[in-house]
């Protein structure tokens, strides 16, 4: 089952002033980090980004993944702080048909002239904030012991 | 003793775990191309003659020997194409079946894969100008648009068509049936590009393939100059010179592949060698060895590298012929290994070689043979991705998505 992405979430994902970065390996297990602009939750559990070119090391780390079942991560940055660490594993590559061509038309309306080599789909199954203000308020809370003395001296 | 070289043949799972270097995906595609399949009533009650792709028109026929307007064929859910056909089910094909809301492939009443058929392009129920119905002068992949511009094969007249190929007695099923022409117009098969380029997103490269045409004054002649006038005509539908296409044809002399590259916008060039290994090539295709010869099939296929690029040049193989009996290799380790030798004398010329999975077709002359295993495939993948990577050749023009018939091919996808 995929896990549920809360509606905050949905929203700073859908939004296009998010930045979005997609990490793959490839089959040697290096990794590659690139901002995605063209992703969305448009079915709860799922991610979809779209992938403009075929080329791409992504697109081929994707592929991979896809065929050996392995996560990808997902890190999501808002500019109010927000920042998301999510994964997941690839689930589909939609290359033809009905729902290909929608975000083909789409995405060309609004880049110009450009292609679309796939339709990602990416199965949601870790959701981490990240986000300083909260990951350094769980610190504090759950190991107290992390910290330098001077912060607690008199 | 390799198992290659036992009896009993390992299953798919067993395959995958052997072979973890090619993924379970494409290796389920093979066992199906391999196998063929069958549609259950619960399948068909999900085909909507709306939104998929019936079969129409093919170069070459099905196993089950039929033209009954069933599924043309499967994509799964990592894009691969899936090039397969309606199989007896006295022939131990997978079952496609509808399980749990999702259309899926089985094997043993177990599930093996969800897939789906493959979508219908807008062109297919519309007519020409002089009524024909589209999908008998193009026909179409997920992504390609394929184009047969010849059924008939000039090597069927002496008797020395190839033996595995269905070709002649396929198009006299279809025409009559059908009605579907063997020779297209090359004014008809622009207007139906035109048409299908109407579609947004939908078609990523053109094929065109045909039977061989030994007329003119120099062999081939003929068949070099009708494919100029149509690729020319094509051409007149887009903007650059050069288009993203494919010819799958003879192996033509230079002079003959200079004018196809000089004078149209063909990208790609493949001539099928069919079988790498000099004797068996002169047994299952006598019209190959009597017009042009092995050895010189080779050295036309080095000097096309020369003039379309590297990258842009490769031979096919149906493999699994040259396991054919009575001639054929008497054991899978011994036919791979011959077969891998010679492709890899192509790919330090520059020739990729790719393989299509032998079906042993109901009118062809090996009908009663039977295809290899499915660890011969599967280790054949790996060997011609292997070659590609060590000697850096690009198939792009043949690759998953502007072709889908190649599993060794699809590999190249994460190259
Ligand atoms: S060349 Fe061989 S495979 Fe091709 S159409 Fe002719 S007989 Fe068939």
């Amino acid at each position: 089952m995929a896990t549920e992405i809360p509606q905050k979430l949905i929203d700073l994902i859908n939004d296009e002033n998010t930045i979005k970065v997609l990490a793959t390996v490839n089959e040697k297990g290096h990794p590659y980090s690139v901002e995605k602009p063209f992703m969305r939750v448009l079915e709860q559990g799922y991610l979809t980004y779209l992938e403009l070119l075929e080329s791409s090391k992504s697109y081929k780390n994707f592929t991979w993944s896809l065929w050996y079942d392995q996560r990808v991560s997902i890190t999501v940055i808002g500019n109010k702080g927000e920042n998301w660490q999510i994964q997941g594993r690839p689930e589909k590559i939609i290359v033809s048909g009905p729902v290909f061509e929608d975000h083909y038309r789409s995405v060309r309306k609004q880049l110009g002239d450009v292609d679309l080599a796939a339709v990602c789909l990416i199965k949601l199954e870790l959701l981490v904030n990240e986000s300083f203000s909260y990951q350094f308020a769980q610190q504090e809370q759950r190991q107290p012991i992390f910290n330098h003395l001077d912060r607690l001296a008199k | 003793m390799s198992v290659l070289e036992m009896n009993r043949e390992l299953s798919l799972d067993e395959v995958v775990e052997k072979h973890p270097e090619v993924p379970r995906l494409i290796a389920v595609k093979i066992d199906v191309q391999r196998r063929g399949v069958h549609y259950t009533d619960g399948a068909l009650s999900r085909l909507d003659k709306e939104l998929h792709q019936i079969r129409g028109a093919t170069l070459f026929g099905s196993r089950d020997a039929k033209l009954t307007p069933l599924p043309e064929s499967l994509i799964l859910r990592d894009g691969t194409t899936v090039l397969t056909d309606p199989t007896p089910v006295e022939q131990n094909p997978y079952v496609v079946d509808f399980i749990d809301g999702k259309l899926v492939i089985t094997d043993q009443g177990t599930i093996i894969e969800e897939a789906e058929y493959w979508p219908k392009p807008d062109f297919y129920g519309k007519k020409t100008v002089s009524g024909k119905p589209m999908e008998f002068v193009v026909t179409a992949r997920p992504q390609r648009l394929q184009l047969m511009p010849s059924s008939y094969c000039h090597f069927w007249k002496n008797d020395h068509g190839c033996k595995y190929c269905d070709i002649v007695n396929h198009a006299k099923h279809q025409k009559s049936e059908l009605g579907i022409p063997a020779k297209l117009k090359p004014a008809e098969a622009s207007e139906v590009i035109k048409e299908a380029l109407k579609q947004p997103g939908r078609f990523s490269s053109i094929c065109l393939t045909a039977g061989s045409d030994t007329r003119g004054v120099e062999p081939f002649d003929e068949e070099v100059e009708y494919y100029v006038e149509l690729l020319q005509v094509i051409g007149e539908n887009f903007k650059t010179k050069k288009f993203p296409s494919q010819l799958i044809a003879t192996a033509f002399n230079e002079k003959q592949l200079e004018k196809l590259y000089r004078e149209t916008g063909l990208m790609g060039y493949t001539a099928d060698i069919e079988v790498l290994n000099e004797h068996l090539f002169n047994w299952i295709c006598p019209g190959k060895a009597e017009w042009i010869g092995y050895q010189e099939w080779k050295k036309r296929l080095i000097r096309a590298v020369d003039i379309f690029g590297p990258g842009n040049i490769n031979t096919g193989i149906v493999a699994g012929v040259e396991l054919a009996k009575p001639h054929g290799f008497s054991s899978e380790s011994d036919a791979l290994e011959a077969t891998m030798e010679e492709a890899e004398d192509l790919a330090t010329k520059g020739v990729s070689t790719i393989f299509m999975v032998w079906i042993p077709r109901p009118q062809s002359c090996f009908h009663d043979q039977k295809n290899a295993s499915l660890e011969y495939y599967v280790s054949l993948a790996k060997g011609l991705h292997g070659l590609r990577k060590k000697y850096s050749l690009n198939i792009d023009f043949d690759d998953y998505r502007r072709c889908g018939n190649h599993p060794d091919g699809d590999l190249t996808r994460i190259l």
